[in-house]
């Protein structure tokens, strides 16, 4: 049940057409965090906010400040019920841009957008030293089609130039989370330590021996282990090279 | 104390914690809720759920005035004593009252140190990223955890906690102890024996009876012959004065 307090997708919708006659001149805000995947229907809960990454207008200050408690009140919303607390991320991710996708509705002078599903993973994992349990749990509960899954790979592809740790880092819990995000090129299940072993030549140049080939087909066979969790057994090889050879920061 | 998380009644907790001022989803539990008890059952249920453990940690800081210690300390058999120490110290750490260190004094350390939230993950990755960025606060209690964090904006006023609350409007005006305990129940059941009143206040016998003639002495309560015993009775102007108690 809905309090009050909170909004859900239709709530939050109805927020933004509030906000939208409020204003008089074009303002543009990026929509992140839990309330993109609730807008996008993602997720179907409720939150107290809606998490804003970018905004043409400063949302703590001046007339926009001002529009946004007087719909609090109006609304009976706590007066942060929009906010840019979300810009923090961009501590994680310096210069991130996310794929925008513009929000259903007739607007006047609001330019709504929610980030793309692929970047949603990119953004709740990317402060890796810190991924909460509910983060975890609305990106389980979200449906993934195979053009996301292709999205994460080439956002996490780029990321990887930049800043490979992060990188494999998301891509671990987001492969915890998704266990089908787990494909070879060719988009499907890994079915032998051939495989395995490919994947971890191709991706990180890491040769599997014989033996180990053997044991991994061996503990598949025993049901100790799947082909999943042989490839990110083969990631965490490679976070841990990464991390070994990662020079110590000042 | 064994504990079988059933999610069927996650929802349950939400609405208490609700009630008791979390602006978490759902709606306010609609019976009496005895905050004491509920911080002991989150001590389980926060495991697999993230949110009420962070309302439990953000309520203890925020309210730990209205803690009645000895309550907390008659229950804590059934808590998990590691995460109910975590949760209080890293409370008093914050800001909560450091009287509270009465209930650490009572809570041990996990021997086997343990990833503090249960998260089902099939290959692990989440307990191993707990492990490798714990928070120290956690880990001296035998635990990992990454997440330290409040729902700083996300908590009623108390205004509101005391309005819904009954219980906790007594303890903010006389303080968090047996008295508070026995006018509630008094207020809620005008005629009541000592020892049942013990019973429901889950306070000794001697203490009760210390209490109650205590109060018969300053006038607030009398003793009536019911039959053969005699019962306690709240008188009635302060019971009006009780119920009509301003919250502010």
């Amino acid at each position: 049940m809905l309090n009050a307090y909170h909004m859900n997708r239709e709530k939050m919708l109805q927020m933004l057409h509030a906000f939208d006659k409020e204003l008089d001149r074009p303002m543009t805000i990026v929509i992140t965090g839990a309330s993109a995947l609730i807008i996008r229907g993602c997720i179907i809960r409720v939150s107290k906010d809606i998490d804003v990454l970018q905004a043409s207008d400063d949302l703590e200050s001046g007339h926009v400040k001002k529009i946004i408690q007087k719909l609090a009140t109006k609304f009976a919303l706590d007066n942060e019920w929009i906010n840019n607390r979300a810009k923090m991320i961009f501590e994680d991710l310096p210069g991130y841009k996310p794929d925008l996708i513009p929000v259903d509705g007739t607007f006047k002078h609001l330019k709504p957008y929610i980030i793309s599903l692929a970047d949603s993973v990119i953004t709740k994992f990317a402060h890796f030293t810190n991924i909460r349990q509910w983060d975890k749990s609305d990106i389980a509960t979200a449906k993934f089609g195979e053009q996301d899954f292709k999205d994460i790979r080439k956002k996490l592809d780029i990321l990887y130039m930049q800043n490979p740790e992060r990188s494999l880092r998301i891509e671990l819990a987001f492969k915890s989370v998704k266990p089908e995000f787990i494909k070879t090129a060719e988009g499907y299940r890994y079915s032998n330590s051939t495989e395995v072993a490919e994947y971890a030549l191709k991706r990180y140049g890491i040769v599997l021996e014989e033996s180990t080939k053997k044991q991994i087909d061996e503990d598949v066979l025993n049901m100790v282990l799947s082909y999943e969790k042989a490839i990110v057994d083969i990631d965490y090889r490679a976070l841990e090279e990464l991390l070994r050879t990662k020079k110590p920061e000042c | 104390m064994g504990w079988t998380y059933d999610p069927k009644y996650a929802d349950e907790y939400y609405d208490k914690w609700i009630k008791l001022g979390w602006a978490g989803t759902g709606k306010p539990f609609k019976g009496f809720v005895d905050p004491e008890r509920l911080i002991i059952e989150t001590t389980h249920v926060g495991r697999y759920e993230g949110r009420l453990f962070k309302a439990m940690l953000t309520w203890i800081r925020d309210f730990h005035d209205l803690i009645n210690t000895q309550k907390v300390i008659r229950y804590i058999d059934d808590a998990d004593v590691a995460i109910l120490g975590a949760v209080i110290d890293i409370a008093i750490q914050h800001g909560a009252n450091p009287r509270l260190r009465t209930i650490i004094k009572r809570c041990n350390a996990n021997k086997e140190p343990q990833v503090l939230f249960k998260a089902g993950d099939q290959f692990g990755v989440f307990d191993k990223n707990q492990r490798e960025f714990s928070r120290q606060e956690y880990v001296k209690w035998g635990l990992y955890c990454t997440m330290l964090e409040f729902y700083d904006h996300a908590m009623f006023n108390r205004k509101f906690v005391l309005k819904n609350n009954p219980l906790l409007a007594l303890r903010a005006l006389i303080g968090p102890a047996i008295r508070s305990e026995i006018l509630f129940q008094l207020e809620n059941k005008t005629r009541i024996h000592i020892r049942a009143l013990a019973h429901k206040t889950g306070y000794a016998y001697s203490a009760v009876y210390n209490e109650v003639m205590n109060m018969v002495r300053n006038g607030f309560l009398t003793l009536e012959s019911f039959g053969r015993v005699k019962v306690i009775v709240m008188k009635d102007s302060l019971l009006q004065y009780l119920v009509s108690m301003p919250v502010f």
